[in-house]
């Protein structure tokens, strides 16, 4: 039975509700599966203790206790949003994960713009030219990007643009020691994010090239489009208000699965490019075994993937009207 | 709506003046590789102004390449080597695909044969009028806005208004074909170009939308090319008809003498395979013992059932109960939704029943699951309506056909010569064991279907559409192969079908299906000779050319 918009939004808000239940359960007992634990870690960096010692941080943090015990409290502090504190980086999880999220998301949705923009243009281009030089330059350059890993390209984009020309930064999100005025500052932070997000982006354009390729030569055999041009419509009609516009159903939900894969992403390129991200947060919470930062992270991020998949459901709503919202 | 304005005299005698269109000498070239070198090939045909011209033929045949070539929307693929497409004295075919912009909508308009994809899904049903009216003519919004809803009350839609706002996928088969009607007529172009507009549709909205065509050339004088494989729509509609067959006109005339005296043998082929609407079949006798019975079979699908909700209820096949007598065939017809091949599923125990009960020789088989439908299977077979999504595509021939054997405990070397035996049966080589089923025409892989139905030997043939994507001259030889193999094997058969000809001419009995429930049944000269529910006087009514190819049969 179809349902208005908003029951539809209400309703799978509460699946999402479900959905994160899981991922704090599922994520807190595997995260406790690989041996060894945060006091492991701070024994060996400190070169060694005695037993007695480790017991008793051990006890300090309540490792000591039950893992159910320990479940049943992380649940009840997540509950009031307290995702703990981190021992390593001094700091409360929230606290330190709301600092470092921004950066992340800044250059999330930039790739993602790009990605979808310059995608569509150039899978756009190379359906036009189906089979002809533009639609082979795109598709080589597409295979080649797709198949380029993205911090091997960073590093190779630092090395180009760094160290031979020196047009831009090799690392970080601002120059040390200058002074700034809000323009300049977002000029400086542009200028930091040019590279990670071409390192991170060109696989983002090459698959949305090839996927509007391939959904757009999909349309283009569709009995409307045969329609379209005996309306007496031009090429270029047809494949704006036609082609284009029901290319961008497959396009729309391909975009939203991204959404989680980039976060994945942002991982290799903040290390490559040392930019104090949530990427690299979740990257040193691993090596320096912060559980309850790590598990934080996990959390966030998959509300996060959650919110954006939703958006793109009623997106989707929008353009395609055969939809029957339950 | 009025019934039938048709003059009984045609009305090409009176519009012999210069044609609106000469086709002269159209050659398309297909590309190297292919079993023939043109598409088409030395095509002529004039269309005189408000007049009806059905061009017919089989699949293959190049009716649809010349409609297209008209529109000057052939595939890249498709060449013209030669020939002149003359409108109104010039010639289309040396155009430009710009030049062209403007006569396709404007002067010629074409609406095309699958109504439920021809509409962009996307867009409202009015924003895909209102741009094609837009792509001729610049007019403020407004204007434009008064001319869709004045062109979707030309076509008897209702409530325009509401409508224009729809999106494609609200609107039923019959309703976007009209649509499609409204937007091609709304620059009121000199040609409408239909080709097959009614194949896909049911055959009683097939009826309102020819009615609706001949209605358009009444009230607006447009020549009306109408491109079709089915004689019964030409008997129908057609002024003049050209039938074509491997790319070339093999006779062109008015519709009496091609249809009432056909010159060329295969025309006179064409027509006689074309089903006869016989009413005079002699009363199955009621002797034969009960083989197989459906009693009270309802089923019901759910839909938009979620994790948390129960969904609604839809019947698709409501209290029906209808049993098969021991050699008789058992037609079962109706237009789309009615719930036949529902019914068809539950017979063969592919899907369950919700309530009701199937016997077997007596036996209950309602419940029987797994290894204990087994024995089931064998007496009960099923050949489906698409032959070419009915046959595993990576599996050669052998293997489709002693699967079933195997099975059923068979052992490799029987069961190849068995399969043998049955493509000899269905007049294939037993070479064909070797082979995939793409390699196949469509009429070879329907055979190919009975010959798997009846390799187990089944006492029941359940068919659903066995013929109906098939062209008219190999229906006829599926037709007869079924009925060939049904005496030889001494099946009995259930029949499933939307064409009350075909209908007519296998079965001994009939039950007309209307919205998940049995109608009317009975014996069919009785049925279809002295129907008793109005739904079945409309469904005989709305056979095209019924009139003519009831009254020649002899």
């Amino acid at each position: 039975m179809a349902v208005s918009r908003l029951t539809y939004v209400r309703r799978r808000l509460g699946r999402a509700v479900l959905v994160v239940v899981a991922v704090v359960v599922l994520g807190f007992f595997l995260i406790r599966i690989p041996p060894g634990d945060m006091v492991d870690v701070i024994v060996g960096e400190a070169g060694g203790a005695d037993l007695e010692f480790v017991e008793m941080m051990r006890s300090h943090f309540g490792l000591d206790r039950s893992l159910w015990e320990q479940f049943l409290i992380y649940i009840r502090n997540v509950l009031v949003l307290d995702l703990g504190f981190s021992y390593q980086q001094q700091s409360p999880v929230l606290k330190i994960i709301i600092d470092r999220m921004p950066i992340t998301a800044l250059i999330a949705a930039i790739v993602m713009v790009f990605g979808v923009g310059l995608g569509m243009l150039f899978g756009a281009i190379a359906a036009t030219y189906v089979n002809r030089w533009p639609d082979t330059l795109v598709s080589g350059f597409a295979l080649l990007f797709y198949a380029t890993p993205n911090f091997w390209l960073g590093l190779m984009l630092v090395l180009l643009f760094s160290i031979y020309v020196q047009w831009l930064p090799p690392f970080g999100i601002r120059t040390l020691g200058m002074q700034q005025t809000a323009l300049s500052g977002a000029i400086d932070l542009a200028r930091h994010l040019v590279l990670p997000v071409i390192a991170l982006g060109t696989h983002y354009v090459a698959i949305f090239a090839r996927i509007t390729r391939g959904a757009m030569l999909e349309v283009a055999s569709m009995d409307f489009v045969k329609t379209a041009r005996a309306k007496g419509l031009s090429r270029l009609q047809v494949i704006r208000r036609h082609i284009l516009r029901n290319a961008l159903l497959p396009l729309t939900t391909y975009a939203g699965l991204q959404a989680g894969n980039l976060i994945g992403g942002t991982v290799l390129v903040e290390t490559v490019f040392a930019i104090p991200g949530l990427g690299r947060l979740t990257y040193e919470s691993i090596v320096t075994r912060d559980y309850l930062l790590l598990l934080g992270i996990l959390i966030v991020t998959s509300v996060l993937v959650i919110i954006v998949n939703l958006i793109t459901d009623i997106i989707y709503t929008f353009i395609e009207p055969r939809v029957e919202l339950t | 709506m009025p019934a039938s304005t048709r003059p009984d005299v045609p009305p090409s005698a009176a519009v012999s003046a210069a044609p609106v269109l000469s086709v002269r000498g159209l050659t398309v070239r297909l590309p190297g590789g292919g079993d023939r070198e043109h598409a088409v090939e030395g095509i002529d045909f004039d269309l005189a102004a408000g007049e009806i011209l059905c061009i017919v033929g089989e699949s293959g045949s190049g009716k649809s390449i010349t409609a297209q070539a008209i529109m000057g929307l052939l595939p890249k693929r498709l060449e013209p080597v030669a020939g002149k497409i003359l409108f109104e004295g010039r010639d289309l075919l040396p155009l430009s695909d710009r030049e062209m912009q403007a006569f396709r909508g404007a002067r010629i308009g074409m609406i095309f044969q699958e109504p439920m994809t021809a509409l962009n899904p996307v867009l409202t049903v009015g924003d895909q009028i209102a741009e094609m009216i837009l792509a001729h003519r610049r007019l403020p919004a407004a204007e434009v806005r008064a001319r869709v809803v004045a062109a979707l009350a030309a076509v008897r839609l209702p409530e325009p208004e509401t409508l224009r706002r729809a999106h494609p996928h609200r609107l039923s088969g019959g309703q976007r074909q009209r649509v499609m009607i409204a937007m091609a007529m709304v620059h009121d172009p000199a040609i409408l170009i239909a080709d097959e507009p009614t194949t896909a549709l049911d055959v009683t909205t097939q009826a309102e939308v020819l009615r609706l065509i001949r209605q358009l050339r009444d009230d607006r004088k447009t020549s009306v090319i109408l491109v079709t494989h089915d004689f019964g729509v030409v008997a129908e509609m057609a002024d003049r008809v050209v039938v074509m067959r491997h790319g070339k006109v093999v006779e062109t005339g008015p519709t009496a003498e091609v249809l009432g005296r056909p010159r060329h043998p295969y025309t006179r082929a064409l027509i006689d395979a074309v089903p006869r609407f016989t009413t005079g079949a002699a009363a199955p006798s009621d002797t034969a013992e009960k083989l197989f019975d459906m009693r009270s079979i309802t089923r019901r699908f759910v839909r938009d059932a979620g994790l948390f909700r129960k969904g609604t209820a839809v019947v698709a096949v409501n209290d029906v109960s209808l049993s098969l007598r021991r050699g008789e065939t058992l037609g079962i017809v109706g237009e789309s939704g009615s719930g036949k091949s529902t019914l068809a599923r539950c017979a063969v125990r592919i899907s369950d029943v919700d309530e009701g009960s199937i016997l077997l020789e007596g036996q209950d088989v309602t419940r029987l699951r797994g290894r204990r439908l087994m024995p089931f299977r064998r007496k009960v077979q099923m050949v489906f309506q698409d032959p070419y999504a009915s046959l595993n595509p990576r599996q050669k021939i052998g293997r489709i056909l002693t699967d079933p054997l195997r099975v059923q405990g068979h052992a490799r070397g029987p069961a190849r010569e068995r399969a043998i035996e049955l493509l000899r049966l269905v007049g294939l080589e037993p070479q064909a064991m070797q082979r995939y089923p793409h390699e196949f025409s469509g009429g070879q892989r329907q055979r190919i279907g009975i010959a798997r139905a009846l390799v187990v030997d089944p006492e029941i043939l359940i068919a659903d559409e066995p013929v109906s994507s098939l062209d008219v001259s190999v229906q006829r030889q599926v037709l007869d192969l079924l009925a060939d193999v049904r005496r030889r094997m001494q099946l009995s058969m259930i029949f499933i079908t939307h064409d009350l000809r075909v209908a007519a001419q296998v079965c001994d009995r009939i039950a007309v299906m209307q919205m998940g429930a049995v109608v009317e049944q009975g014996p069919t000269g009785e049925v279809f000779g002295n129907p008793a529910h109005p739904y079945t006087r409309d469904l005989i009514a709305a056979i095209p050319g019924v009139a003519f190819f009831s009254e020649t049969v002899d």
